[in-house]
């Protein structure tokens, strides 16, 4: 199962092939929605968002040095189109919609052990809102590392190089993060272990 | 999905999937974006270069006074430190972005340098106040013929002065032996050359050492550290009463209360230890010459030790061991009694000979040293109760330390164990914190990842930790298990180390995505 690695296709597509940028898009599409889903909560935006991402990353692939892997680069674009996205909305909700995109796919992903039960499901359901919202309320700061790093699961120093700032300060961030996450939820009386 | 623990918040976390799309409404997706990408590939290049820029993200409050956060974590999992990391640039970026930043940081106050430390201990009392060695009109050139560290030691020292050490250490307490009478007529605001041009570093002791008021030196060569005593008793033992009869005069001097007090307390335990420490030596020395000590054991170590000062004390005043006892109370006694210097050579020892549990054998220790002046009346009794060959070390060193000195050592040596022991177990927790976990994983979760990339669906592993932190066992599961990545993800994964906890092991459970 030999690869291409994302820096030949880079390469590739530097020098005009279009198929070996529809592999990378391909490669990564997915884990890019996700992030901007996460993001700007929703997905319609996330997959404006997306697309968005990978045009500007063509147009800038001449820049691109190869000091880092191809795909904290295309991360870093998504995240910032992702803030201009968030930034250029009104400031219109206070807490997390019902039909809020994140908590159906939360509930999904935990159905199939829980599904069964009414009561169980409709908790489900409340702790799902509760951590949306919690999530919400966090800075875009502390909801951008979290989000980089606990729910996409990319490594500290990844982190690192896509928010442009130390180690230290991702870890750090995630730690606050995780931090008022738990506490919001232990205040609504889900778990108890607030700090 | 019960938000009861903290890794229950990280799996609901980790496991929060973005809305199902199917894989052809992704192939159509990635169609169009290439589509669109290769039409707009000329157009607006110059805005890409703000995406390409890190992310205008507000640094959180908090942030600038961390410590470095990663070491921090993976050491102790919670603890909210953070740092400004590896990247000095990025650092002071982060820096530039805070409200208050690195300007409202107290600026660091100032140290005083070597020169300045060395121009106040120079500096006589009541004079030149203030840090004024900076400037060079203070400097009073050093007498002809003596450069820097070029001061020679002591020649004609009388009997009280204690002997230096041939490194040529002319800033001993001033005064000390042969500080020339040129070197006291100099003037006393002499301050070190290294003061005035620049702080290298180096403190030249002699400079200090001339730029001493003549009170001072004077005052200081009468007031003598208790070792000078002793040291000078081993050299010279006739100088034992011109010690007696000259101390008296020292609190006439203005300065001389200060060495009163000192005699008081540290010089009598100083001089109780030391004459120990000389007795049992010349314990040694005896054993070594004479091996018929061990026909005398007849009597009780127990009663011969106060016994022993007594006879000897006036029989042989100036014997470097009978001496020494007599050093912590000539002061006050010009006749000490022979019964309170045993007394008091006899508190020391007690205290390691009790917890070897013999209370008659307790006595024995002090007994020998103070014995052992006398080999020739054959009453040495503590030399005789070792069992050992005469002139043995070992049995020397059992006779020093009484008869039942060989259980010492299972004493000694078992302590430090449980010591330790509780301290490890201290420091190592019941199971890794989140945070080491976290680090663990995502210093392998990359290698992981690339296992599975172009995967179309999720893989799970379970890893297991053994205590020692390492990984134990790593199940895989999901697409990486279906399309034979399994042991790429599991090398992979091998590679996480959480430090030691003292549970047998401790499994997590990671989803690795494509």
């Amino acid at each position: 199962m030999a690869k291409i690695s994302d820096r030949e296709l880079v390469d590739q597509a530097r020098g005009g092939d279009a198929q070996a940028f529809g592999a990378l898009v391909r490669r990564h599409q997915k884990r890019i929605f996700r992030l901007a889903f996460h993001l700007v909560r929703s997905g319609a935006e996330a997959e404006d968002v997306t697309q968005e991402t990978f045009v500007r990353a063509y147009q800038a692939l001449d820049r691109f040095d190869g000091r880092s892997e191809p795909f904290t680069w295309l991360y870093r674009i998504a995240v910032n189109l992702s803030l201009n996205m968030i930034r250029a909305r009104k400031p219109s909700r206070n807490s997390t919609p019902a039909d809020d995109p994140r908590i159906e796919a939360l509930l999904l992903e935990t159905r199939p052990s829980h599904g069964v039960d009414p009561a169980a499901t409709t908790q489900q359901r409340e702790l799902a809102a509760a951590l949306c919202d919690g999530i919400d309320t966090l800075s875009d700061t502390l909801r951008t590392t979290l989000i980089l790093v606990c729910i996409d699961g990319v490594p500290h120093e990844d982190a690192s190089r896509i928010l442009g700032c130390p180690e230290g300060t991702v870890a750090w961030r995630v730690h606050e993060a995780r931090r008022k996450l738990r506490v919001y939820l232990a205040e609504r009386g889900f778990g108890g272990d607030a700090e | 999905m019960n938000v009861t623990s903290k890794l229950d918040l990280d799996r609901m976390l980790n496991d929060w999937p973005a809305p199902a799309v199917d894989e052809a409404a992704w192939e159509t997706r990635a169609a169009r974006i290439v589509e669109v990408a290769l039409s707009r590939r000329s157009e607006d290049t110059a805005a890409v270069a703000d995406l390409l820029a890190a992310p205008d993200l507000a640094a959180e409050p908090g942030e600038e006074q961390t410590g470095d956060i990663l070491r921090e974590v993976r050491a102790a999992g919670e603890r909210s430190t953070m740092a400004d990391g590896s990247e000095p640039g990025r650092a002071s970026k982060a820096e530039a972005r805070l409200s208050g930043g690195s300007a409202s940081r107290p600026p660091e106050k100032k140290r005083p340098s070597l020169k300045e430390i060395a121009e106040r201990a120079s500096q006589a009392p009541g004079r030149m106040s203030g840090v004024s060695g900076s400037s060079p009109a203070h400097s009073t050139p050093l007498p002809s013929g003596r450069g820097p560290l070029s001061t020679p030691l002591p020649s004609g020292r009388g009997p009280l002065s204690t002997p230096l050490p041939s490194s040529g250490r002319g800033s001993m307490p001033p005064g000390r032996g042969s500080l020339s009478g040129a070197l006291r007529a100099s003037s006393p605001s002499l301050r070190p050359a290294e003061g005035v041009t620049e702080d290298s570093g180096v403190i030249d002791l002699n400079r200090l050492s001339a730029s001493v008021p003549p009170e001072q030196v004077e005052s200081a060569e009468k007031a003598q550290p208790g070792t000078a005593d002793l040291l000078d008793e081993d050299e010279k033992p006739a100088a034992v009463a011109a010690v007696s009869v000259r101390r008296p005069r020292a609190p006439s001097a203005p300065l001389a209360e200060a060495p009163v007090k000192k005699r008081s307390g540290g010089m009598i335990a100083g001089a109780a230890l030391a004459a120990l420490g000389l007795a049992a030596a010349v314990t040694v020395v005896v054993k070594t010459r004479a091996p018929s000590q061990q026909e005398t054991a007849a009597a009780p170590p127990a009663v011969l030790a106060p016994a022993a000062p007594r006879e000897e004390r006036p029989a042989q005043p100036a014997a470097p061991v009978a001496a020494a006892p007599a050093a912590p109370v000539e002061n006050a006694q010009p006749e000490p009694q022979p019964v309170e210097a045993a007394e008091k050579l006899a508190a020391a020892p007690k205290a390691p000979a009790a917890p070897v549990g013999a209370g008659a054998a307790a006595p024995a220790a002090p007994a020998s040293p103070a014995a052992a002046p006398r080999p020739e009346q054959g009453k040495v009794a503590a030399a005789p109760t070792a069992p050992g060959k005469p002139g043995d070390l070992p049995s020397a060193m059992q006779a020093a330390v009484g008869n039942d000195g060989e259980k010492q050592p299972s004493v000694v040596s078992e302590a430090p164990v449980p010591a330790s022991g509780s301290l490890r177990q201290q420091n190592i927790p019941e199971q890794p914190s989140q945070g080491s976990v976290q680090a663990a994983l995502g210093s392998v979760m990359g290698n992981a990842r690339a296992c599975v990339a172009g995967a179309d669906d999720v893989s799970r592993a379970q890893i297991t930790f053994s205590s020692t932190g390492q990984v134990s066992k790593v199940s895989v599961s999901g697409w990486a298990a279906a399309n034979g990545q399994s042991s790429c993800v599991q090398a992979a994964l091998k590679g996480a180390n959480v430090g030691p906890f003292s549970k047998p092991s401790f499994a997590v459970s990671a989803t690795i995505r494509p």
